[in-house]
């Protein structure tokens, strides 16, 4: 059937997302064959086997760690004896450690002197990095890639010695350093450059071929602190079917420290590595490749694996000459292919989009040089995109290749000569990744879908076939994808992994097409897991290669138990871990706490019930459930009686407190006594009318006594997000909410709206803060009490200052930015005034004024614009320059925002004309 | 880690992508300079690139076309609906060079991106490569031209203006988003549904589904999905429900504005003049698939099965008298499933022993249906973009035609036998199958359709 065995749109295929199936297609009722009617759907529900049950294995073993990495002493000397001008900084730097306390002391504080400074005054010269950040204690470890000179990467922080941090006490940097420090932590940014840091392939050597050996599964990864140093070796496939692999694993690894028992070989390469490749060549050619490609910062090498020993599974291998990406053209590379048709030949793209072709040279010897084929190169290069991510790779046949950039794949045909942009992504999405599943099906992940791609030979074009929403942040720029093919019975499924750097969670879909590779459909629902021992997020994930096909027959699929082997990297420790998938029985099944680490978000984790707060709810929902037993069958007072009581116990408490307070010194948190704690507070009244008038009369009549009580209405839009009039627009909103969930809706809000109202409701006597203040301003040491003082005199200061120009001060009262016609305030004053004013925030809480008035929100603002008047009042010199300097661009900006509305709506006006 | 079901928009984020959005325009402009380009035309006319010229300009025009047309709606006082109108706020507040960047390109409503099969827009391999040289004049240019908006912006901007020009990504996905607790409360709701979705926790998601679409500015179109699935758990006949709700509710004749700026997606979440809502498409899915194996059953009380599909048929014939549905090949498609569905059940049902009128009323109806099968499949492959098996059905509606026709040899035998019964079975026939009365009025929209 040429038309493919299910209706879709041509160009989009079928689009799917939860509770979204597709278009289907009716199979009729076949009398003769007795088979009776049906739906083929997009969306297969009778899977072979339920996605749902894979779980993850209980705990990941980590393979290896870069950070842990031994060295032995005599290294450490090799680093002092050939220090070169890089490295020779470094190891004087630790003998400063070692002499710190005799005559360096000087030289620290110099250091101090310096940094203090520059933490004081942030913006002022010498200007501080803004990703400046100190580390207590330097850990020297013999990378060799500080041995080279070029091309390694500057750390970004800045050292300073760890004697002379624990100088610098809490008050000189700790403030300043968090603040920036925040600041760099909201702007993580990484290099999109860098894809996969270790790579699981078939390998099959040249002897292997002659003596008609199979591949062999090769492990390459990257390791070192620099992630300069790549590390090869063979996993035999007889112990990946063993049940305790996983410990196997752990000690074959861990073996890879000495190199002398020859089953790693490590090759030092100098430069980080940004990606490792194993070449993945077409079933056609019947054979796997040799070859493993690695990027690093400046060149790219090529490992060409002669020999696996099969004893000692030792590698040989050759690399050729480096392509240098110099020799390719102005930028660095950022990614690379080989063609799965011919096993020496690679494409290239550079990180702005240039591609080439270029063969490798079929015996490795010094002097043979990778060539690029003259006619194979070109560009797609696209001024808007400035992204650096890049992909190239093959297409559906041996002349044509995809080239993806963040907003859009092209596909060209080096033969026939023609590009065509096949995807343009400029509005709803961008590309994320792409991985090519075999000669006729690739994977594309988007920011909002994965796609199945169809790249048949046959097709005049790369084409959809079907894509699922995956619903993932479609902000998050890390997401990359991972798949694993799976022959079950007569079908294959594709499993596609999402995974990012931000999270320790990988989003799972699969999909599976039939043998004759028509019909690919969506298997049921997606699923997501958690992987153990993942700080922040997952760098780079693979699984082995899956290669029990023989295991797999028609009649075993349902009952299969099926292991999926995975290894993945670590973003922040940068550890090398495995762990695997299972629909067995796993032994210590632990219930997965979806639980987001999200560590950019400021605000803590997302989980709603975490410990304390899920006791306090199951608590809370259970003693509201005793009391719906308790009321039963109780006769109540009526409400003019209850709230007399209760008026009548409270006020008495009060005026007891507000005597006792009178005569004896209090403590300051016992300042605002909650009314609660007074007396039994009613429960079983009717009216919230009632008692609000009951609370509205309490407070009126203490209002004059000096007595606050808590004002109810501004607590509340706190709390709803509006202010609400009254009580019983208060519990109106809540019974809202509470309807939703429970059925005794009634019951609970007015359980609810007690619990809230009696643990709001305070009252304290704004007098008694006088005596506190200056019990405190006395209790204070010298130096403190003197800033204080001197804080409350310039104040008065501008007070009259201000009470004589009242322009002024209408003028500071409104936010310092520069909008309107107040845009003559030079910017970079103001917002340094701004800066000063926040850290000051804390100490004006203890001036005089702002304890003599209760704690409102204008109060706060007009004292703080008090101080940054203060702050321009004193400089008034100053300002007048800067303000003759700085206004020309200024007025020029607001001209253009203010101005940009009234234009643009004569524009349509004159339209109509 | 998931999308959360709202529009954000912060200033942090506005005044950054201005930035981000002026650089690139300006590097663009500096580009066509140096390549002496000016108003998209990149080479010299070939035949290829002129055919596909005429395509795009056809394309404007119709942009402008329609831009006027609104326009005079407009004034004329026919505004569009409410919806429409709440779409298009965020859209004014806008930045400029944001929607300068984004006027350049087309906005795809049946997907994401903008995808391209036609062989016909091919052009030669691009050879010549950019250099270092040339891509620092333009960078130069660019930065040149950025001066005075960096120097007012505020130091986070302008370290995350530097790491996007040096092509660097932002890791933090929640970057300058705003860190309100209502946010907060939406994300966590969100990650629940979805999560309890996953787990096929149906009653928790329920109630995650029922909170989240009650929380001021979430907007019910982009979790419709999720909730069709949970409805569909726990209450089927529900989910139904609620998908004739949507497409009710959210229908709509206007066409995407072009030029506007929409921050969301029309793909899953909008339909327009032109692009029929996915939850309509997927409700007539649904109700057809539920209803067509309703039908099969035949032991469950079949009346009001028979109805429901009866009532799904003269919804959609109602349907596609109208755009969007008129112009869509899927709608087209089910419509002919309708029949296809209703052919078979009609033709396996037939009683071979039926004489006289009541046989060929019977026999009529069938063939009536495998017609407007094939009619309705032919308007559909006449709209074009909608692949189907076109030679599996032509082979099944020839399957169902012959279980009308060997009953013929049957018959002459048993004919005699046939005649005493011939009174009594036409009534039972009228009553098992009312669908007689339908034949008339399939044949009436068929020809109102045509």
């Amino acid at each position: 059937m040429d038309d493919g065995l299910l209706p879709q749109h041509f160009p989009a295929g079928a689009q799917l997302a939860v509770g979204v199936r597709g278009s289907s297609m009716y199979v009729p009722n076949q009398e003769e064959a007795g088979k009776s009617g049906g739906w083929v759907r997009h969306f297969e529900d009778r899977a072979p086997f339920d996605l749902n049950e894979l779980k993850t294995g209980k705990d990941a073993t980590i393979l290896d760690d870069p950070s842990n990495f031994t060295v032995d002493e005599d290294n450490d000397i090799v680093v002092g004896k050939d220090s070169t001008d890089g490295s020779q900084t470094l190891s004087v730097e630790s003998s400063v450690d070692d002499e710190l306390s005799n005559d360096e002391n000087d030289e620290n504080e110099q250091w101090k002197e310096t940094i203090i400074k520059d933490l004081r005054w942030e913006r002022l010269s010498p200007s501080i990095p803004s990703n400046f950040s100190v580390f207590q204690d330097v850990d020297l470890h013999k990378d060799p890639m500080f041995d080279i000179r070029y091309g390694s990467p500057i750390s970004p922080q800045d050292y300073v010695p760890g004697t002379l941090i624990n100088d610098i006490t809490r008050n000189d940097y700790l403030g300043a350093v968090r603040k920036s420090k925040r600041e760099t932590e909201k702007l993580l940014i990484f290099d999109p450059v860098v894809n996969d840091l270790f790579v699981t392939g078939n390998i099959q050597t040249a002897k292997d071929l002659r003596n008609n050996n199979d591949q062999q599964v090769v492990v390459a990864f990257c390791s070192g602190e620099t992630n300069s140093i790549l590390k090869l070796a063979v996993l035999p496939e007889n112990k990946l079917h063993l049940t305790n692999r996983a410990q196997w694993l752990q000690e074959f690894f861990a073996k890879n420290v000495d190199d002398e028992l020859g089953t790693f070989s490590s090759i030092d390469l100098k430069s980080s590595i940004k990606s490792i490749k194993i070449a993945n060549v077409s079933s056609l050619l019947g054979r796997d490749s040799d070859t493993v490609g690695v990027l690093t910062e400046n060149a790219l090498y090529f490992v060409k694996i002669d020999n696996i020993d099969p004893q000692t599974s030792h590698i040989s291998y050759s690399m050729h000459e480096p392509l240098k990406s110099t020799s390719f053209g102005d930028f660095p590379i950022a990614d690379f292919a080989f063609n799965p048709w011919e096993l020496q030949q690679f494409a290239v793209i550079d990180i702005k989009g240039n591609w080439g072709v270029a063969r490798l040279p079929k015996i490795v010897k010094p002097g043979s040089r990778i060539r690029f084929i003259p006619n194979m190169k070109g560009s797609i290069f696209d001024p808007e995109e400035l992204s650096n991510w890049k992909r190239i790779e093959w297409s559906s046949s041996y002349s044509k290749l995809l080239i993806i950039n963040a907003s859009k794949m092209v596909e060209l045909d080096l033969e026939h000569d023609w590009q065509l942009e096949v995807v343009q992504a400029k509005t709803w999405s961008y590309l994320r990744d792409y991985r090519r599943i075999d000669d006729e099906f690739g994977v594309l992940l988007t920011s909002k879908e994965i796609i199945i791609l169809s790249t048949k030979s046959e097709n005049e074009q790369v084409s959809r076939v079907i894509s699922w929403k995956h619903c993932l942040d479609s902000t998050d720029h890390t997401l990359r994808l991972s798949i694993q093919k799976l022959p079950l019975g007569f079908k294959m499924l594709i499993l596609t992994c999402i995974f990012s750097k931000g999270h320790d969670k990988v989003y799972v879909h699969g999909f599976c097409h039939d043998q004759d590779r028509h019909l690919v459909q969506s298997v049921d629902g997606p699923l997501v897991f958690c992987i153990p021992h993942v700080f922040n997020g997952i760098s780079s994930m693979h699984f082995l290669p899956y290669n029990g096909e023989e295991k797999w027959t028609v009649s075993e699929t349902q009952g299969q138990k099926l292991w999926l082997d995975f290894l993945f990297k670590d973003t922040s420790t940068n550890r090398l871990m495995h762990c695997y998938l299972t629909n067995d029985e796993v032994s210590h099944v632990q219930d997965q706490s979806f639980a987001i680490p999200e560590l950019m978000d400021s605000v803590s984790s997302p989980l709603p019930f975490t410990g304390r707060n899920n006791d306090q709810v199951k608590f809370f929902i259970a003693q509201v459930k005793l009391s719906l037993f308790e009321d039963e069958g109780e006769s109540n007072d009526p409400d003019s009686e209850i709230f007399q009581k209760f008026g009548y116990q409270l006020s008495e408490a009060i005026n007891g407190i507000v005597e006792s307070c009178e005569n004896q010194p209090v403590h300051i948190k016992q300042l605002q006594p909650l009314l609660s704690d007074l007396t039994t507070v009613p429960t079983k009244y009717e009216s919230v009318e009632e008692l609000e008038s009951l609370l509205c009369q309490l407070s009126e009549y203490y209002r004059d006594l000096g007595v606050v009580f808590t004002d109810f209405r501004i607590i509340s839009r706190l709390l709803v997000g509006e202010e609400s009039v009254n009580l019983d627009f208060f519990v109106n909103k809540l019974l809202q909410c509470w309807d939703i969930v429970t059925s005794n809706s009634l019951l609970m809000t007015r359980k609810v709206f007690d619990t809230v109202l009696w643990s709001i409701l305070k009252f304290h006597k704004s007098e008694k803060y006088d005596t506190i203040e200056t019990e405190l301003q006395e209790s204070l040491t010298d130096p403190y009490s003197e800033i204080i003082s001197h804080w409350d005199e310039d104040e008065s200061q501008i007070l009259e200052h201000q009470v004589s120009d009242e322009r002024l001060m209408h003028e500071t009262n409104r936010p310092q930015f520069l909008f309107g016609s107040q845009s003559q305030i030079p910017t970079i004053k103001s917002s340094q005034s701004r800066s000063t004013r926040r850290s000051r925030q804390p100490h004006s809480i203890q001036t005089e004024s702002s304890f003599n008035m209760p704690f409102t929100p204008t109060e706060q603002d007009i004292s703080s614009s008090r101080i940054s008047a203060s702050q321009g009042g004193l400089l008034p010199d100053t300002m007048a320059p800067a303000f003759s300097l700085m206004s020309s661009p200024t007025p020029m900006l607001s001209q253009s925002q203010n101005s940009q509305r009234p234009r643009r709506k004569k524009k349509r006006i004159r339209g109509f004309g | 880690m998931f999308e959360l079901p709202l529009v954000i928009i912060s200033k942090r984020t506005r005044t950054s992508n201005k930035l981000k959005y002026q650089y690139i325009n300006n590097l663009n402009k500096k580009y066509d300079g140096i390549n002496g380009i000016s108003n998209g035309q990149t080479e010299l006319p070939t035949p290829e690139n002129s055919a596909t010229e005429t395509s795009e300009n056809e394309e404007v025009v119709q942009q402008k076309r329609r831009k006027i047309k609104k326009r005079w709606k407009s004034v004329v006082g026919e505004n569009y609906s409410d919806l429409e109108s709440d779409d298009e706020q965020p859209v004014e507040e806008v930045d400029n060079e944001e929607r300068k960047f984004y006027r350049k390109y087309e906005k795809p409503q049946l997907t994401f991106e903008k995808w391209q099969c036609d062989p016909k827009r091919r052009t030669p391999i691009q050879r010549h490569r950019i250099n270092y040289s040339k891509m620092n004049r333009m960078q130069r240019y660019g930065y040149k031209r950025m001066e005075t908006p960096l120097a007012v912006s505020s130091r986070s901007n302008k370290t995350f203006f530097h790491a996007v020009t040096q092509g660097y990504q932002l890791y933090d996905p929640t970057y300058g988003r705003v860190n309100t607790f209502q946010l907060k409360h939406i994300g966590i709701l969100t990650s629940l549904l979805h999560i309890n979705v996953l787990k096929r926790k149906w009653e928790l998601a329920y109630k995650c589904f029922a909170l989240l679409i009650r929380i001021p500015g979430v907007d019910v179109r982009t979790l419709w999905g999720l909730g069709e699935r949970i409805l569909a758990e726990r209450q089927p006949r529900r989910s139904l429900e609620f998908l004739q709700w949507m497409s009710s509710v959210y229908s709509t004749k206007v066409p995407l504005a072009d030029d506007v700026n929409y921050r969301m997606a029309p793909v899953f979440t909008k339909g327009s003049k032109t692009h029929t809502p996915k939850y309509t498409t997927t409700w007539l899915w649904e109700c057809l698939i539920r209803y067509a194996n309703g039908l099969e059953d035949l032991e469950v009380d079949s009346r009001d099965i028979e109805e429901n599909f009866q009532s799904l048929m003269d919804r959609i014939s109602e349907m596609v008298l109208g755009p969007p549905y008129m112009d869509d090949p899927e709608v087209w498609f089910i419509y002919a499933l309708c029949h296809m569905v209703k052919a078979d059940a009609l033709s396996q049902q037939f009683d071979p022993h039926l004489t006289g009128s009541s046989r060929d009323i019977a026999s009529n109806q069938v063939i009536q249906h495998i017609q407007n099968t094939k009619s309705h499949l032919q308007r559909c492959s006449s709209k074009g973009g909608f692949t189907y098996p076109k030679r599996y059905i032509t082979r099944q509606l020839a399957t169902f035609e012959a279980r009308l026709h060997p009953t013929i040899d049957s018959y002459d035998t048993a004919e005699d036998d046939d005649d005493n019964n011939e009174d009594s079975l036409p009534d039972d026939e009228n009553e098992m199958y009312p669908e007689n009365l339908d034949t008339q009025l399939v044949d009436s929209e068929a020809s109102l359709s045509d």
